[in-house]
């Protein structure tokens, strides 16, 4: 199994990790790559005096995402000469409709970790709205990723779906962790926690190793966190937004924070 | 890319079709497969006699849903390897939860399609809680070669999407494939109808796309 179709998202030709990750995985996998540059406009105003002053914002963003395409360009070149790239206007507040088209019609989409509401947005879109899984990158990373692969399991449909769509990424790893977080046997089967998705991974042929962890005290995130740097783990697999994207943000959360902060890049669907 | 493991769910003795559809599944990919039968118990009813009634209720209701597991057991008994017996018996409150758990750990879910309540519930709880495909079959579905020609109906949406992604082994196996759109236009100033960016982007080598 392989991944066919890349989609990587770029804010500027300095996301040097999406440049990276994705040029090597559509190495590896065979796969077309396509990238994106978004590009931020001010929010439209219509208010005649407004207008005028819109106008000339978005001409001078334009003139910019116009040179920063051209650069965007040379490294896309040097990193896979065969692909495609695109730019897509967007403002806060935008109909992320067309964004949700080009995600879409790939395999996967991949994108820098969030450090705006532009990127957020994005992220959003991709979780709720492409039906594509999602890979983030911590802006540093330069390593390989794949080859020791923590999956964050509980047994829920976002976590099912992410563990589905990175299959070409597991069959890949050297070596995969099933991690559960306070995990208990199921009410439905009287196997213990992360047991039975052991064995269903098991008849791909692959092995996994499944490692229960207790919290004692710390956040879901935070021991997540920590188990995967004592593993040597060099990508997260999860769910996205178990929980409502609003509790989240309310209460904190752990897709928010390790989409925001994780060291490693991370695998989600939602 | 294949199906290792498919998990069939019925609801009565007689999951023929679906039965039909899984070998059919298992024989061109070699897989674990799984029987899952659910039942249902009635609640318990408040009133006088209510206690005494639903047990005696109960009791013929259980025996009759062991007949029928017995049967289910029976007839996986002759999948090659023989299939893992799975049972669901509960108040109808607690099936959805229970059918997800186990169909969240297959790669595809396979089940006939009918008009009794319970199987509608079913379903719904694997197209919304277990994140895992369902391939429905027609009830009176016996043996056949299933996707040689498939029609891919296509809305630009998450779920086409998704359901594109999870039917890539039948995708990648077919002889004809066609995409259909149904009122599309194209999106956001593109000339070319959304029909042609999806058969595109299916990369399906070798098969002709209609």
């Amino acid at each position: 199994m392989a991944f066919k179709d890349l989609l990587a998202l770029v804010r500027s030709p300095r996301q040097r990790s999406v440049f990276d990750i994705a040029g090597a995985l559509a190495a590896e996998h065979g796969a077309g790559l396509s990238m994106l540059h978004l590009v931020e406009l001010p929010a439209p105003v219509t208010e005649p005096f407004g207008e005028a002053i819109w106008t000339e914002l978005c001409a001078a963003a334009r003139d910019r995402a116009g040179e920063q395409l051209a650069r965007i360009a040379a490294r896309l070149k040097q990193c896979d000469p065969g692909a495609e790239l695109r730019q897509l206007e967007t403002f806060t507040g935008a109909d992320d409709e067309a964004l949700a088209y080009e995600m879409m019609h790939a395999d996967l989409v991949v994108m820098e970790r969030p450090g705006d509401a532009i990127a957020r947005a994005a992220l959003e879109t991709a979780l709720f709205k492409s039906g594509r899984p999602l890979l983030l990158t911590p802006p540093d990373w330069r390593a390989p990723l794949g080859r020791r692969i923590m999956v964050a399991w509980t047994p829920t449909r976002e976590a099912a779906r992410a563990l589905a769509d990175a299959a070409p990424l597991i069959e890949r790893a050297e070596a995969v962790f099933i991690v559960t977080v306070d995990g208990r046997p199921s009410r439905f089967a009287e196997t213990g926690p992360g047991v039975d998705i052991a064995a269903h991974i098991a008849r791909r042929g692959i092995d996994v190793e499944i490692r229960p962890v207790e919290r004692g005290g710390r956040s879901i995130e935070q021991t997540l966190l920590e188990e995967a740097e004592t593993m040597g783990a060099d990508l997260i697999v999860m769910g996205g937004y178990g929980h409502s994207r609003l509790r989240e943000v309310v209460f904190g959360g752990v897709t928010r924070t390790l989409s925001e902060t994780s060291p490693l890049p991370v695998f989600m669907s939602h | 890319m294949a199906y290792k493991d498919l998990l069939t769910i019925v609801t009565r003795a007689n999951g023929d079709a679906a039965f039909a559809v899984a070998e059919t599944i298992a024989a061109r990919w070699p897989c674990h497969v799984a029987g899952l039968h659910v039942a249902e118990l009635p609640q318990m009813l408040a009133s006088a006699n209510g206690a005494e009634l639903w047990a005696d209720v109960t009791t013929k209701i259980r025996a009759d849903n062991a007949a029928d597991r017995a049967q289910v057991s029976e007839r996986l008994r002759k999948f090659d390897p023989p299939g893992e017996m799975r049972s669901v018996e509960t108040f109808a409150g607690a099936i959805e939860d229970a059918v997800a758990y186990n169909a969240l750990h297959a790669d595809l879910v396979v089940m006939e399609r009918s008009n009794d309540p319970l199987n509608g519930a079913v379903q719904e709880a694997v197209l919304f809680k277990s994140g895992r495909p369902l391939l429905l079959a027609p009830s009176d579905w016996r043996a056949g070669r299933i996707g040689r020609r498939i029609l891919v109906a296509w809305s630009a949406k998450r779920e086409a999407a998704r359901a594109i992604a999870d039917a890539a082994p039948l995708l990648e196996g077919a002889e004809q494939v066609a995409v259909v759109t149904v009122d599309a236009k194209p999106p956001f100033g593109a000339s070319s109808p959304p029909i042609l960016r999806a058969a595109a982007s299916m990369s399906i080598c070798g098969t002709s796309m209609v």
